[in-house]
């Protein structure tokens, strides 16, 4: 039986590797950081099981960055950068999850945005790439293992190496990153891969959705009775020509230089920890560097998984849906199987197909002042 | 095309059938009420598509015998919606709910159905409950996964999942517990759904802020309407009068409460529906997920790993546990 223990989400401020030459040192301050915060919980609360850091929250996101340049900026996983992150692990007996930007040798050209797990040997427990996003958003260039799926199954020995769960002495944990939350499949596979705790690294800004992806997070913990913690950004700083910007309570934006320049307080904060019920039992209500602390109970997860009373995970009729999801195309596999991604716009292309086949097929209705094959605005900026 | 029309979700008062001997009466007596509420809405409201709650024409009694259960089934097509088609066809709208129904040519099953009644004065659409609650032991019926095979040789291959086509859009039946799976709205969505009707029994406990959650969430990732229309005031000898949490709501494709009824009781919920708003947002690339998703992927793992399988005949509690066992087995689960 596994006694009830404290998982933290650790939402920091993110300083953003804007120029690529200021790597090394930002990367160092940013797991510095993510450090002090972590041995404060330590000190302040006692010993916590688990922790986890945000989405990319050791270089940021540059969004228009080349692919290139983003293969060196990004990290090893497992790399020296992020060994200090084990070494916490391994001295606090603890779990430490994070996501970072990511380049993998194994695949020339491309890059991913990654998470990783370290567990209490220090060892690499898990190491996810987001399977959702710049594929079908078009807002970056990292790659996604469906957009090349046969060489991924084939590189990493099986199809089951996109959805990774390691089975520990504080429950069988999962990762996801961001938006890969609004796809409900996403979560319902990990938990057919026996998912009990998804650690959800995140960055998300203000924008019209964001009070529905908090929806997202609850109902997906309800309908797969799992716990989630998602750990967002608590705001960007971002370094232009040497110069460090600093959050400036109060100061919202800052002064256009050079570049993107996103608001100090673009992210709403918010990390929080959602029980198997859906119900927010930890949580930051605030942007900014901050703590969701929150309870884990795996024993009253397992025996509410055993009820078959409102069980959705075990009544679901998968069967039947399987054959359904069989039947249909949607987003499809491979699309950057042969040439890797090169411009952020490619993803919005594949999903602009999508709709077009869509409405020829019927599936959906154009407006009736509906212009076919609209241009994505230029330099119009994508959230994660 | 209609570009912007009301929806009426109508929260019924219902008399439940305590004794099958007096069913014809009883079903009279709240038909002939929906409708003069229908009629009253039409000459108030401008609405096009009417809903009423899940078994809103016999209502639920725990204490019903099997025996009891079969005999207050209703035909669909039948004589209560002919009387409903000769109203539908008369105002021109569509009216849709749920009822206990048996199919005279399969009498070893009966389900729970929901069904449109247009214009046309006909059944225009019938689906039949897919996460039916046969498995809590709240009901000894069937779903259409539980029979899974018979039904495509006798219904045909799309029958499971069918979608209307409609001036008012393309229209789509869930029924109660089927709003907490997303793989059922989905498939509708792939089918080119963008209306849920969902008619509803939702009484007060913890799991319904759940159900709540559920319904925006179905809306958000499915960029569809969705209508819910729960019981009102129940009259029974075993039931109590406000049981029911009432709550009808009205989602929009942003996954946003659009209209909501707070409270239980015999009520009315009147929203309006702007199709082409919802045609615009779906031909947006960001968020669009019906289109982003990976329906390959997850076909394949989704049929890796089968949680309840078809064709298990009549769901019952005792294959509910034998499932979770299984899926303990299968390191799918835990046991605790």
């Amino acid at each position: 039986m596994i006694a009830p223990y404290t998982a933290v989400a650790v939402q920091t401020i993110i300083r953003h590797v804007k120029e690529p030459k200021w790597r090394d040192a930002i990367i160092r301050e940013n797991v510095n950081r993510s450090l002090s915060m972590m041995d404060y919980v330590s000190h302040r609360f006692g010993a916590a099981k688990l922790y986890v850091l945000p989405e990319f929250a050791l270089t940021g996101a540059e969004h228009v960055r080349s692919v290139e340049e983003w293969t060196q900026v990004a990290l090893r996983i497992p790399g020296p950068e992020i060994e200090p992150f084990a070494n916490f692990a391994r001295h606090n007996q603890a779990y430490v999850g994070g996501g970072t930007m990511e380049y993998d040798p194994n695949y020339p050209g491309r890059w991913f945005n990654s998470a990783f797990l370290f567990g209490p040997t220090g060892e690499l427990l898990i190491r996810y790439r987001k399977l959702n996003g710049a594929d079908v958003q078009g807002h970056t260039t990292y790659s996604t293992p469906p957009a090349l799926y046969d060489l991924y199954v084939k590189t990493e020995g099986g199809e089951d190496a996109l959805f990774p769960v390691v089975d520990t002495p504080i429950g069988r944990l999962g990762m996801l990153n961001c938006f890969d939350i609004n796809f409900p499949e996403v979560l319902r596979t990990f938990a057919m891969h026996g998912a009990e705790v998804m650690m959800h690294v995140t960055g998300e800004p203000y924008s019209p959705h964001r009070d529905i992806w908090e929806m997202s997070r609850r109902t997906r913990a309800y309908e797969n009775l799992m716990y989630i913690i998602s750990a967002n950004h608590g705001g960007y700083v971002a370094q232009i020509d040497g110069e460090l910007f600093a959050d400036t309570p109060g100061l919202n934006f800052q002064q256009r230089r050079k570049g993107e320049i996103a608001p100090v307080h673009r992210s709403h904060g918010g990390s929080k920890i959602v029980d198997f019920n859906g119900h927010v039992v930890g949580q930051s209500q605030s942007p900014g560097e901050a703590l969701a602390l929150g309870g884990i109970d795996i024993q009253a997860l397992r025996e509410r998984r055993a009820q078959v009373r409102g069980n959705i995970l075990a009544q679901t009729r998968s069967e039947l849906y399987a054959k359904e999801y069989a039947r249909h195309q949607a987003s499809p596999l491979n699309h950057w199987l042969d040439k890797p991604v090169q411009d952020r716009r490619e993803g919005s292309a594949n999903t602009r197909a999508v709709i077009d086949r869509y409405v020829r097929d019927g599936i959906y209705v154009a407006p009736e002042d509906h212009q076919d094959a609209v241009p994505e605005a230029v330099g119009r900026r994508a959230s994660v | 095309m209609t570009r912007n029309y009301n929806i009426a979700c109508i929260q019924s008062a219902i008399e439940v059938i305590d004794d099958p001997s007096r069913k014809d009466a009883v079903i009279a007596r709240n038909l002939d009420r929906s409708l003069r509420i229908a009629e009253s809405v039409i000459r108030k409201d401008d609405v096009k598509i009417f809903l009423f709650p899940e078994g809103w024409l016999q209502g639920y009694n725990h204490l019903r015998s099997d025996d009891d259960w079969e005999a207050i089934c209703i035909q669909v097509p039948g004589l209560e919606t002919a009387r409903m088609g000769e109203f539908a066809s008369r105002h021109g709208i569509y009216l849709a709910g749920a009822a206990f129904e048996r199919d005279l040519d399969w009498p070893e099953v009966w389900f729970t159905t929901g069904f449109i009644i247009g214009p046309s004065g006909k059944v225009e659409l019938r689906y039949r409950k897919v996460q039916e609650r046969n498995i809590e032991g709240l009901i000894p019926n069937t779903s259409p996964a539980d029979v899974y095979s018979e039904y495509l040789q006798r219904y045909g291959e799309d029958s499971i999942f069918p979608v209307l086509d409609t001036p008012y859009g393309r229209l789509a039946m869930i029924v109660e517990n089927d709003v907490n799976f997303f793989e059922l709205t989905r498939v509708f969505t792939f089918h080119g759904a963008e209306i849920f009707l969902h008619p509803t029994t939702e009484e007060n406990g913890s799991q319904f802020p759940g159900w709540d959650q559920a319904r925006r969430s179905r809306c958000y990732e499915g960029l569809c309407y969705l209508a819910s229309a729960n019981n009102g005031q129940v009259t029974s000898e075993s039931y109590p009068s406000l049981a029911s949490r009432g709550c009808s709501t009205v989602v929009d494709f942003q996954g946003n409460i659009l209209a909501r009824i707070e409270g239980s009781g015999e009520s009315l919920l009147v929203a309006p529906i702007d199709l082409q708003r919802l045609r615009s947002r779906r031909m947006e690339v960001r968020m669009n997920y019906p289109a982003q998703v990976k329906s390959e992927l997850f076909g394949k793992e989704f049929a890796k790993q089968v949680l309840m399988p078809n064709d298990i005949g009549p769901a019952t509690p005792e294959a509910g546990e034998a499932t979770i066992r299984r899926l303990q087995d299968e390191h799918v689960l835990v046991k605790p």
